[in-house]
Formats: structure tokens, sequence, C-alpha cells
């Protein structure tokens, strides 16, 4: 019962006063599943990138949090093959760092950061997080090119 | 008065400010190679109450010094001082002292050796010489240099690098796809003057665009646009926004168009615009093309909310959980943090579902014991008996 007021509420302010670089929506009436973009962070390889991410509210939110995947390809030691995110605020504790005082607009800004900012202590991905520490130059070129293959316009008239 | 035009004439950067007590102030060169090309300058004032005898005189050095204020340096001062019969034989004899100290701890004496800010001021001579629009201007220690033109500016920085030696510290100035960036081979401050206002004056068409977008819709991202974004987006109903992307270097082609929104709305959307997408004219100003484009005869407007709260997504008398006041017409959040710093509001209902929702926390008789998913203290909950 809480869930349906939250969401409400949480999702007109997402559509009238968005952090920076971030949009989302319901997909549907029922706002259960959300739509997500992220501009890639600048300074980051993923600049000028366009990320669709999917964000579905179970039930029991905000007892639990919402699951979020990326749907575009990523190529970053936190996000895997099939778009799954560690980071510790998508988990419950005592383990993770979920709290039902965070709301999404945190949780997307901090995806966001994480983008920009990799945590290569904790890592999905482990040959990515290597490649980050050891190579970071390699690392960069590869996730550029990763963006540009997967989160950029090709060119003219690919309106999607 | 011999004395004094002696000085004169000898240390032309010091002046006699004063008569009583005789007082000279400014600047006193060190040439410290045998050609006098190399030279320092130190500033000091130099106060000789009992003009022409050196009796209490006393000399002071600017701040910049630092070398000059070392102890053993300062005896040596003393004992010139004392030994010197006239005003100008002292000043002389400082020099050569000085300059012996330079030539064998070079460059550690002043704050800006003549060495590497010779290259800098030739180059910012070079420059303040050849007229541009680019404004210049500096900091106190001429070390970070920056360059506005049309509310525009980049801040630069002299560094050791003979082959580049000028670095960015911050710019407001984006990166161009297909552009050699800003800081890639420039060998003068001329070169980069240059190549700024040239990037300024490529990007100005796609501003006026983004500009004319900004005057006329309703855009909700970026809030503050800044000189780098060159997308916005345009707030078209509740449910419905549109991201466009300018490139920057073709202003007035159709640029990259990305609707977000509910589905039913995007793909209502998607149809009409790919309909309307032939009919874009680069000949037309930007604002006639989106309307046109989306089927539109006037820019949308938010609905005005009169009792928006620019504060945060939860008011203080609400629930951080739910937030929300009442939760099923139950009464207002009555559970309040102990934490003086944290105060937050719960409903027992929603703190309890989460108390009990978290593995480990403890129950003791008919209490849930936790942690305020606000602060993080110790906080406990009544759980009901049955």
């Amino acid at each position: 019962m809480q869930k349906a007021s939250r969401i409400k509420k949480e999702l007109a302010r997402l559509v009238e006063d968005p952090p920076e670089g971030i949009s989302c929506y319901a997909k549907a009436d029922k706002m259960d599943v959300l739509s997500v973009s992220i501009m890639g962070p600048n300074n980051s390889p993923y600049n000028g990138g366009l990320f669709q991410l999917e964000v579905e509210i179970p039930d029991n939110y905000p007892f639990e949090p919402p699951r979020i995947k990326f749907l575009t390809p990523v190529y970053h030691p936190n996000i895997d093959n099939s778009g799954r995110i560690c980071m510790d605020l998508l988990k419950m504790p005592p383990k993770g760092g979920w709290k039902p005082t965070i709301n999404l607009e945190n949780l997307l800004t901090a995806v966001q950061h994480l983008l920009g900012n990799p945590n290569p202590d904790d890592p999905l991905m482990t040959e990515i997080a290597e490649e980050y520490c050891i190579n970071k130059a390699e690392f960069e070129r590869k996730a550029r090119q990763s963006t540009y293959k997967n989160a950029k316009k090709k060119r003219k008239n690919d309106f999607e | 008065m011999d004395g004094v035009s002696e000085v004169l004439r000898w240390h032309p950067g010091l002046a006699l400010v004063s008569e009583s007590p005789f007082t000279w102030d400014g600047l006193l060169n060190i040439p410290w190679d045998i050609g006098g090309n190399q030279c320092t300058r130190i500033r000091i004032k130099f106060i000789v109450p009992e003009y022409p005898y050196l009796n209490d005189a006393k000399l002071y050095f600017g701040p910049d010094v630092t070398l000059l204020h070392h102890r053993k340096f300062d005896a040596t001062v003393q004992s010139l001082l004392r030994s010197a019969s006239t005003v100008s034989s002292f000043l002389r004899q400082l020099q050569m002292h000085a300059c012996h100290i330079i030539k064998t701890k070079s460059g550690i004496c002043h704050g800006t050796t003549a060495h590497t800010g010779k290259g800098m001021l030739d180059d910012l001579k070079n420059a303040l010489n050849t007229p541009s629009d680019v404004q210049l201007s500096s900091n106190s220690n001429l070390d970070l240099i920056k360059l506005t033109l049309k509310d525009v500016s980049i801040v630069i920085r002299r560094n050791s690098n003979s082959i580049n030696p000028w670095e960015i510290v911050t710019s407001y100035l984006p990166e161009i796809p297909g552009v050699e960036p800003l800081g890639k081979n420039v060998s003068s401050l001329l070169d980069i003057r240059k190549k700024f206002q040239m990037h300024v004056q490529l990007l100005e068409k796609t501003w006026h665009t983004l500009f004319l977008i900004d005057r006329n819709f309703h855009v909700i991202d970026p809030l503050e646009p800044k000189h780098h974004h060159f997308y916005r987006r345009i707030y078209l109903s509740q449910i419905l926004s549109v991201l466009i992307t300018i490139d920057p270097l073709h202003p007035n082609e159709h640029p990259h168009i990305k609707l977000m929104g509910c589905n039913t709305e995007t793909e209502k959307y998607t149809e009409i615009i790919s309909k309307n997408l032939e009919n874009w004219d680069p000949e037309n100003d930007i604002i006639q093309n989106l309307l046109s484009l989306l089927n539109l005869t006037e820019f949308p407007q938010p609905p005005i909310d009169d009792n928006k709260d620019k504060g945060g997504i939860v008011n203080d008398d609400e629930c951080c959980i739910c937030f929300s006041y009442e939760l099923d017409n139950e009464q207002a959040p009555e559970k309040i943090c102990d934490n003086r710093k944290c105060k937050r509001r719960f409903h027992t209902l929603c703190l309890r579902t989460w108390l009990q929702g978290v593995a480990g926390n403890e129950i003791v008789f008919d209490h849930i014991c936790g942690k305020c998913p606000n602060c993080g203290e110790n906080i406990s909950c009544s759980i009901p008996c049955y």
C-alpha cells in the first residue's frame, strides 16, 4: 500500500525536475516497470552515449529495493553481459545498503555516478576490472568503442 | 646629495621615497651571469635614519624573496651594513652577495625565476601585441591565463614542456567531434588563442539554435544549460518528452531525436515523427521545424503547480518511508527517531515493516530493534501483541 502512492510521487518529481542526463517514465499505465535513459557522464568513455535501463518495482517496495537492469550493453567492471548492476545500494541489508529512505532519483543518480566511476574492488566482470586497474587506457578505448557501437546514434535518419 | 644621484644612476629601480628618514624603495637588480642577461630583481626597502652614515640603517625584503630570509644571509647583511661606508657601496656589495647565493642555489631564490618566466613573458608579449577579439586576463601570479570570448572562457597554465607549453586547466568549451581538441599541437599563446577563437566561432550557430530552443520550449533537462550541453529534453506532456541532440557542426540539419515516456505515447509519436522527418528544412529555423515535426502548433507548457515544494521529496512532517502524511486514512506519522540530529518521522506501520524485513533484527518483548533507515542510529518500534 505504501508502494502506489510513493511511486506516483517519485515519478511526478522525476518528470518535472529530473537530475541532469536522466529520464524516467512508467512503461505503461501500471507503474511497476519503468523505462529509464541515462546519458553517459562527461569526462568518461561513456560520454555521448545514451543508455537504456529497465527498473522493476517490487510489490514490497520500498521495503525491498527496485531491480535495475541495463538494456544497452555496457563495457564496465560492475555491469555484466546481461545488464545486471553490482551496486551496494541495490541489495538488502545486512549485506547491502538499501534503505527505504532512498528514492529512485538517488538510485538512478548513483547508477549514473557508477558509470563514470567504476568500482574495481567489487567487480562483476573480473577481467574488465583487472584491465581497468592495470591498463586504463585500453579499458577506456574498449569502453568508448562499446559505447559507440551500442549507445550512440549511428548517423542521420536513424530515428528510433 | 652626490650619494643620492649615484644610487639613482646604478640602481634605477630604487626610488628615494622619503628624506626624513632617508628611505629607498623598489627593485634591486641582481645580474647573475657574466653577460648580465640573466637577471633577477628583488624587492627591497632601505631606511637610513643617519644619512649619509649607515648607523641604525634597516633593510627589508619583499615577501617573495624566500631564501634571502635565511638567518645566515641576515647576518651577512648586518656585517655588510657595519663595514660599508656609503649607501651605494653597500648596495653594490649586497648585489654581489645576493648574486653569489643565486649562483650557488640557482632557481630557489625567487618565486618566478627569470628562466621559465622569460619564455612565458615573451609569449604573453607576442599575444598582447597582436590584436584579437579574445580577451586575456590573468591572476596576480601570472601563472594562469584566462581567455574569454562571448561569455565562453578557458583557463590555461604554462608548464615546462617546451613543445606543448600550454595546458588547459578548465574549459567551458566542449570537444567537437571531428575537430582537433584545443590543447593539442599548440606551441604558443598565440596559437591557442587562435584555435580557441576558431572553436567559439564554429559553435556560435549551434549555441544560437540551442538558445532558441531554450527560449521557446519548456526544457526539463539540462536545468541550467551550459556551453557543452548539445542536448535538450523538451517537455511534451506528463508522460512524454523528447530528447534532441544537435550535431554541433550542422546545427540546422535535423537533430538526433529520441522519444522518452510511456510506451503507448512514444509509439504514437514515433509514427508522427517518421512521417514528418522528410519535411525537415534546414533553411527554416529550428522552432518551425520542431513544431511541424511533432505536429504541434504551440509550445507545450507544464501544468502550473502552486504547491510545488522545491525542497526535498519528503516534507518534514511526512513519513520518510512511504513519503506521505496519511497512510490509508491512518494517523499522521507518529514515530520520531530519537537521534536529535535526525528526528525524522515514520508511521509505526512503515517502520515496523522495514525493521521486520531486515534479517538479524532482534525482538525484545514487544519491541523490534534495528537501525533508523535515515541516520543509522539504533531505533525500536512496538509490535502488536497477539
